[in-house]
């Protein structure tokens, strides 16, 4: 507290808010003078104020009506906010402005600093999950400084990607979100409509994501230590064979298939080692040559998962200030975040510093700076990957149990050692992780310089510059002493660089001008033109022929033996503007127009221009109205209808380009020649995706706002898809870019906040829950409406997307069950062509009933989108302590589990799921549980089917927050304002009938054709953190 | 100034609309097609399955591993026409026609001069027309893609052609191609297709069309081919000179007319063979570099024991030893070490994939005349014992086929003589097929081969995503 000067006195109090709790946090100030204080964790405060009976102390804090009392000659004073019963009105940020959330006509969710300072967040992932309507968070992988998928309003594109704009304090197009500091971001606005997001163009169909970080205000410098620190586990385990019931499977279906073949089973009438050599159980399973016995020295064998987990810990401290003057605000904030990750060896740290600052250069000139240098590295392991490409998640679950983990003279054995035909060549999963060693370090600046010019009033003349720097190095290395490929060790060992710098500009100009007319006609426009640039320059260089394992980096290796590297840049330039009416604040109209031209497209459609309309009608403003006011308290009718734009193509996709094809000519060893063949056709037609966007929504309080609704209606085409297509192999190519079809997308969106309890009691219960229903369908394909087909890594033709139907359909053979006797699979069609079915054979589904199953019997087998996206968070209060709960999940999608294509084959080869092994046919009396018997030929098992596809729903309780208000008592003694701590469980419980980790995963990360796949990723994390927060 | 903000060129590749004005454009473009002949598609993996798998020759080393699934479809004649392999080959030869017809479609209006328009037309007719006689063979008749295509939409208004028709349109490439090569090159040329190699082949499809009287003819062009320096074709001295990367393109000696070539050195140009034909967990000199996978080729207990022991080819092409307790048979003659250099790298070895050799041209010419004699005359003879006494390293006839063979005797001789001769190098099935025997010779190993599996069928995406105009081969 601040020292009293001689004239001065005191004055304490306490603020509440309007159910009596004590409001932490509330700005306390001296009116006319720089004098002010912040309210402590049970709301009081104390204030010297000057001894004159005209002193006015000013009280205010977000989402409250700011009051001034006038002191008189008190010495204590208890004020009691009220909540700002226009409760929708804090100030959201929207494109190239503000507006109050009363007035705006789009649609825009929101998260508030609030939010984000009651659950503690470790990343952006989490600041959005289950928050928004209508906004869906993936994490496609758990690896610490993962990159998430966020999708606002389904997907609408194909073959341009689906993520949003990111605009970060003003630049739009950030790329490398993990790089933002989440204990740095005041506010997310998620711009969903087209009225909202057609400022931004063609960048703005995919919606657009505007993050806020933290500003400077006037006021007494204040400090606030942010720390966490915890662990984390893996979420689940997968629940495969262990390494006797891996030799019972193995033993099961080799005889199985001997038997098929007209073999004797039993090995003490007919030896193991008589039988040729395909049918033969490895001999390391049976207890010796004549009994079936297995081999008892099996036991439970390596639990290869146990090898590749760890418990890892989190650790995060922050320290920011905030503070200013009249003149000059700052906020500064620096941080330091280290998060290892599950699988060992895996990590993610970073160093953080950001300053805003913003100063009145003149009384109408202010100029403001966002400068923010980042730096962080990440321990990469090779985790979404195939074995064969030594992918480790998928190694550790394939691999057979009964190897060991090390062997006695220090080495890590793999599956090759088996030796046996019919055994997949893999390495040791736990020498894969922590040999090869792969690494990325990164700096990022973002930096911003503007400068605003008030020459009349209502009249604001923004300048700004903005660029964005993203230098990373990568490294890679994999020594001799692994195998790689699938074969035994000493491979070539190979190291591998790949540095680059992008480097981004922006200049915004704007020129917005505010005025009202009589009082009630009030008008805002703006116009304004944008100028950005970005280049990449990236280099690869790998190198072979190392002398030893000493020096992993290409410098050592003794040739290079790949080289490339090049500047890859796209330009913008746009033009916009935006008019904005209302009547009294009672009727909304707003108008946005945006020009783009972009280096990215053809000659013939350089430039497209994305206007949109909108709409609001505060209906309570209505006379006629004032009779449901007691039960009413707010009430808006909104209607937006405008286009958007999607430019996520690629640089020079519409040129034809040339790529290297070099051969050899010349006697005896010859020498290289090179060759040079198209890669790609010209296309000068190519350009922007455009969506068509209609939205319609209500914004509703009751009873006094204390439940709060919203609900949209929107219906979006997207046209003009850009879609790297399937062309007949005659051409030449595999797939040629273009425009070609249209994307349906319509849903409902539901939002509802309610305080439950208001405290009277002492408790107080605030549930907010958001529900979202996307439906989406493809309209049109192109010029002959042909299907396309996609497959997914190593899986053929797994994915379809055809008119009529919604993207992201499985396509496959449907297994409808398993045939019990040979009367039922005399009954039923059968194969072209392949080995005889017997019973305990998948029966497939002759889905075209020509009574023959071939390819044309594949039909649609699932979906990657959920029906129904959902959040419900509950905050309780009491006192100084404070319970958040948020629940999360998916309804209605399906998943593929790549990994059943390796580990629910009931073949041996690859340990296997428990729950195929257990369910499988035994006996007409034994049927199992729907998967085939043991070692069958069942047809086709390996190409895409019904098996691999599962459930995707699944409930979550994402995050569990426990947090404790320190008192007055405590802190006073120590000079501190404020305390809090907290505990935090994320992750804690998942609801999900989903075989591999998470079903809430995409293989292929952004993947448009083939989402919805689950390949070895890296699983998520169950983590325990506990917090402390202190301001001083 | 706004529009040439927007008007940005690629920095690291070069642009079509600049390229194919020089001699030197062409040359690399020509180049190119060369190139994709090396694609796994192609003669890097899948061509060696489609010709050998099917067949007596070859079977699969590990059917449940990675791409042995594939493979084992054809050896067990239970393709459908979803296998990846199909797809692979039948967009792979696709890719060569294109960068060919690039190519024949640009070079009349250039500059180039005439002599280097006549080579570099000659070479992509060549190789076009061996791509077209690969289709119609695997797959019979196929779309006759002749120009260069500009736009998606161009793919989807092609039907397939009659086999006939693709038929006259390799002859009518080859023959073109035959009168504009040259006989032979110089220096960094070597390689390139010759008047030769489009003869050969030239023989080679008329004996498939069986139009004896014509490939008689063409075949003996080729024994007859002279130039600066004499007869320019000959068998070499020994059978292994023909497989030595060091004397790949007749270096010391005369025997090869085409083959595709491979360079090891971690540049992007190395082949799969060696690592492809060793066994599983070998012991590491078989390779070189790195394990063995047995994916390229796995022969068959049939072909081993189809060489007499005293035939030095047996040792030269195979071998076999004990791993982990099992026998195990592999392709020697791909295996870089042999002739005593080691490769870079896993799938980067020198060794060359002959396509067409003067072994396999004398071999087709006792075939043809035989045919066309009803019976072998004594230059039919003279043509098959030469293959055979330079096998043996021998002048004398101590190792000649019995004479007095009659027409069906001789036919099968032939037979076995190509299939020891040529072992591996992607002739066993085309054989079979070309003469009718396929049939007969795999129901008596016990499979079953129904008339349809002679040719595969069209790979179902090209069919799924052009539907009104693609049609499946009938069995399929």
């Amino acid at each position: 507290a601040q020292k009293a000067a001689a004239a001065d006195r005191t004055v304490n109090g306490r603020v509440t808010d309007e159910t009596g709790s004590g409001l932490p946090g509330v700005s306390v100030a001296v009116k006319g003078t720089n004098r002010g204080t912040t309210t402590d964790a049970e709301g009081r405060y104390r204030i010297a104020v000057p001894d004159s009976p005209g002193t006015i102390l000013v009280f205010s804090f977000v989402g409250y009506l700011a009051q001034e009392v006038r002191v008189g000659n008190q010495s204590a004073l208890n004020v009691s906010l009220q909540i700002d019963t226009k409760a929708l009105s804090e100030v959201v940020v929207v494109g190239y402005g503000e507006q109050n959330r009363r007035d705006v006509t789009g649609s825009v969710a929101s998260i508030s600093a609030r939010q984000i300072e009651n659950v503690p967040v470790t990343g952006l992932d989490q600041a959005l999950t289950g928050q928004l309507a209508g906004v869906q968070v993936q994490e496609t992988t758990g690896a610490p400084g993962g990159t998430i998928n966020v999708r606002v309003r389904g997907s609408g594109s194909i073959g341009a990607g689906n993520e949003p704009l990111y605009v970060v304090d003003g630049f739009p197009g950030v790329t490398n979100i993990t790089a933002i500091n989440p204990n740095d971001i005041q506010s997310i606005e998620v711009l969903k409509d087209a009225s909202a997001a057609a400022i931004y163009g063609s960048r703005g169909a995919n919606g657009v994501v505007i993050i806020t970080t933290k500003q400077g205000r006037n006021g007494r410098t204040t400090f606030r230590l942010d720390t966490y620190t915890g662990f984390q586990n893996v979420l689940r385990k997968v629940d495969v064979l262990n390494a006797t019931e891996y030799a019972k499977f193995h033993i099961d279906s080799k005889n199985n298939a001997y038997a098929d073949a007209g073999g004797i089973t039993d090995f003490t009438r007919f030896k193991n080692s008589r039988r040729p050599i395909g049918n033969q159980v490895l001999p390391l399973y049976l207890l010796n040559d004549s009994s079936n016995v297995i081999n008892p020295a099996l036991g439970a064998g390596t639990d290869w998962q146990d090898a590749i987990f760890r418990t890892a810990p989190i650790n995060n401290v922050q320290l920011t200030a905030t503070g200013g003057n009249e003149r000059t605000r700052f906020a500064v904030t620096g941080g330091y975040f280290n998060q290892q990750g599950i699988i060992v060896s895996s990590g993610f740290q970073r160093y953080s510093v950001r300053l805003n600052l913003d100063t009145d250069l003149t009384r109408t000139v202010k100029l403001g700076i966002n400068l923010a240098p980042t730096f962080s590295q990440r321990q990469i392991v090779n985790s979404d990957d195939t074995w064969s490409r030594e992918g480790v998640v998928l190694t550790a679950l394939t691999i057979s149990p009964h190897i060991p983990l090390q062997l006695p003279d220090g080495t890590y054995p793999g599956q090759y050692q088996l030796g046996t035909p019919g055994f997949n060549a893999m390495i040791n999963p736990y020498a894969i992780a922590t040999q090869y060693k792969q690494g990325e370090k990164e700096f990022t600046t973002t930096g911003r310089l503007y400068l605003d010019w008030n020459p009349l009033p209502g009249l604001t003349a923004r300048t700004s510059i903005g660029t964005n720097v993203v230098s990373s190095s990568y490294n890679g290395y994999y020594p001799s002493y692994l195998g790689r490929g699938g074969s035994a060790p000493p491979s070539l060992a190979r190291a591998e660089a790949r540095p680059s710098l992008l480097f981004n500009w922006v200049n915004t100009n704007t020129l917005t001008y505010t005025r009202s007319l009589a009082g009630k006609h009030n008008l805002l426009f703006l116009l304004g033109n944008e100028t950005q640039k970005q280049g990449v320059e990236d280099t690869y260089v790998r190198g072979e022929k190392f002398s030893s394992d000493a020096a992993p980096y290409v410098g050592a290796a003794g040739l290079i033996t790949a080289g490339s590297g090049g500047l890859s840049e796209w330009s913008l330039l746009s033009y916009f503007g935006r008019v904005t009416y209302d009547y009294a604040g009672r009727y909304l109209l707003t108008f946005n127009i945006r020009r783009d031209g972009s280096s990215r497209f053809g000659p013939n459609y350089k430039w497209g221009t994305f206007p949109s309309a909108s709409a609001g009608w505060q209906v309570l403003d209505e006379p006629f109205m004032q009779s449901v006011k007691p039960v009413v308290s707010a009430l808006k009718l909104r209607a937006s209808y405008g286009l958007g734009g999607n430019n996520n193509i690629g640089n020079y996709a519409y040129q034809g380009l040339l790529s290297d094809q070099n051969y050899i000519f010349g006697a005896g060893l010859g020498e290289l020649v090179t060759g040079l063949a198209p890669a790609s056709l010209v296309n000068p037609d190519l350009r922007w995706e455009t969506s068509r966007q209609g939205d319609v929504g209500i914004d509703a309080g009751f009873f006094n706002d204390r439940l709060q609704l919203t609900v949209d209606y929107y219906d979006k085409v997207t046209q003009d898809l850009l879609l790297n297509v399937n062309v007949p192999r005659i051409t030449g190519y595999q797939r040629i870019l273009t425009n070609i079809g249209r994307v349906r997308n319509w849903g409902w969106e539901f939002s509802l906040n309610s305080r439950n309890l208001k405290g009277g009691s002492g408790l107080e219960w605030t549930t907010n829950l958001n529900l979202s229903f996307n439906r989406n369908k493809v309209l049109a394909l192109g010029a002959t409406g042909d299907r396309i087909l996609s497959g997914t890594s190593q899986i053929f033709e797994s994915h379809v997307v055809e008119v009529g139907q919604p993207l992201g359909n499985f396509y496959g053979y449907q297994i409808l069950g398993v045939f019990n006797t040979q009367e039922e699979i005399n009954n039923h069609a059968r194969w072209g062509s392949g080995p005889v079915t017997r019973p305990g054979d998948y029966k497939f589904q002759d889905t075209n009933g020509d009574g023959i199953i071939n390819a044309s019997d594949r039909t649609i087998l699932g979906n990657a989108f959920p029906k129904l996206i959902y959040g419900l968070t509950n905050n309780f209060r009491y006192r100084g302590i404070e319970l958040s709960v948020l629940i999360q999940g998916n309804y209605g999608n399906q998943v593929i589990n790549g990994t059943s294509r390796f580990m629910a084959t009931q073949r041996p080869g690859n340990n296997q799921y428990r729950r195929v092994i257990e369910g499988a046919w035994q006996s007409p009396e034994n049927p199992g549980t729907g998967y085939a018997r043991l070692g069958g030929s069942s047809n086709n098992i390996i190409n895409m089917n019904s098996i691999w596809v599962e459930d995707g729903s699944f409930l979550r309780i994402r995050t569990v927050s426990l947090g404790y208000n320190l008192p007055t008592a405590l802190l006073k003694p120590l000079g501190l304002r404020g305390g809090r701590v907290y505990a935090l469980m994320q992750n804690p419980l998942m609801l999900s009938n989903y075989m591999g980790y998470n079903p809430d995963v995409s293989f292929s990360g952004r993947a448009v054709l083939n989402p919805g796949v689950d390949y070895g990723t890296y699983p998520l994390a169950r983590a325990t953190t506990f917090g402390l927060t202190v301001d001083f | 100034c706004s529009e040439s903000f927007l008007d940005l060129q690629p920095n690291t590749q070069v642009s079509t609309n600049t390229f194919y004005q020089s001699a030197s454009d062409f040359r690399t473009a020509v180049n190119a097609a060369y190139a994709a002949l090396q694609a796994d598609g192609l003669y890097g993996s899948v061509y060696i399955h489609f010709s050998e798998v099917p067949a007596d020759n070859a079977g699969v080393q590990n059917p449940n591993g990675a791409g042995g699934i594939a493979q084992n479809e054809f050896d067990q004649f239970v393709v459908t026409p979803v296998n990846p392999s199909l797809l692979s080959f039948y967009s792979a030869s696709y890719a060569a026609i294109q960068r060919c017809n690039i190519v024949l479609g640009r070079i009349e209006a250039s500059a180039v001069t005439p002599a280097l328009k006549n080579q570099f037309t000659g070479e992509t007719r060549f190789i076009r027309g061996l791509m077209y006689f690969n289709l119609v063979r695997f797959f019979g008749g196929v779309p006759l893609v002749l120009n260069e295509i500009n736009a998606a939409e161009e793919g989807y208004t092609y039907t397939r052609a009659s086999a006939d028709d693709v038929y006259k349109q390799v002859l009518a490439d080859l023959t073109d191609a035959e009168t504009k090569l040259p006989v032979s090159y110089t220096g960094a040329d070597i390689g390139r297709a010759t008047s030769g190699a489009a003869k050969a082949l030239l023989g080679k499809v008329y004996l498939t069309q069986k139009n004896y009287a014509q490939a008689v003819v063409k075949l003996k062009e080729v024994i007859d081919l002279t130039g600066t320096g004499g007869r320019v074709y000959d068998l070499a001295p020994r059978y292994i000179d023909n497989f030595d990367p060091a004397r790949s393109n007749n270096s010391g000696h005369k025997e090869s007319l085409f083959e595709i070539q491979y360079k090891t050195g971690g540049i992007g140009e190395g082949s799969g063979y060696t690592n492809g034909s060793a066994p599983p967990n070998g012991p590491l000199t078989l390779t070189g570099v790195g394990n063995g996978n047995g994916q390229f080729i796995w022969p068959t207990v049939q072909v081993f024991n189809a060489f007499p022991r005293s035939d030095p080819r047996r040792s030269a092409n195979l071998d076999s030893l004990i791993i982990n307790g099992q026998l195990q048979r592999y392709v020697k003659k791909y295996l870089q070490p042999v002739y005593g250099s080691i490769p870079f790298n896993q799938a980067d070895s020198d060794m060359n994939f002959p396509v067409l050799r003067f072994a396999d041209v004398l071999l087709m010419y006792a075939e043809a005349l035989n045919e066309t004699n009803s019976g072998p005359n004594a230059v039919a003879y003279d043509a098959i014992n030469r293959v055979r006494r330079r096998a043996h390293g021998v002048t004398t006839s101590a190792f000649d086929i019995p004479a007095g063979l009659n027409k069906a005797a001789f036919a099968l001789a032939v037979e076995n003589e190509r299939r020891l001769e040529l072992a591996f190098e992607g002739h066993r099935w085309p054989d079979l097929v070309r003469t009718d025997r396929a049939i007969p010779v795999m129901t008596a190993l016990g499979f079953r081969v129904q008339p349809h599996q002679l040719i595969f069928p069209i790979p179902q995406a090209e069919i799924d995503i052009n539907p009104g105009k693609m049609t499946q081969n009938p069995g399929y």
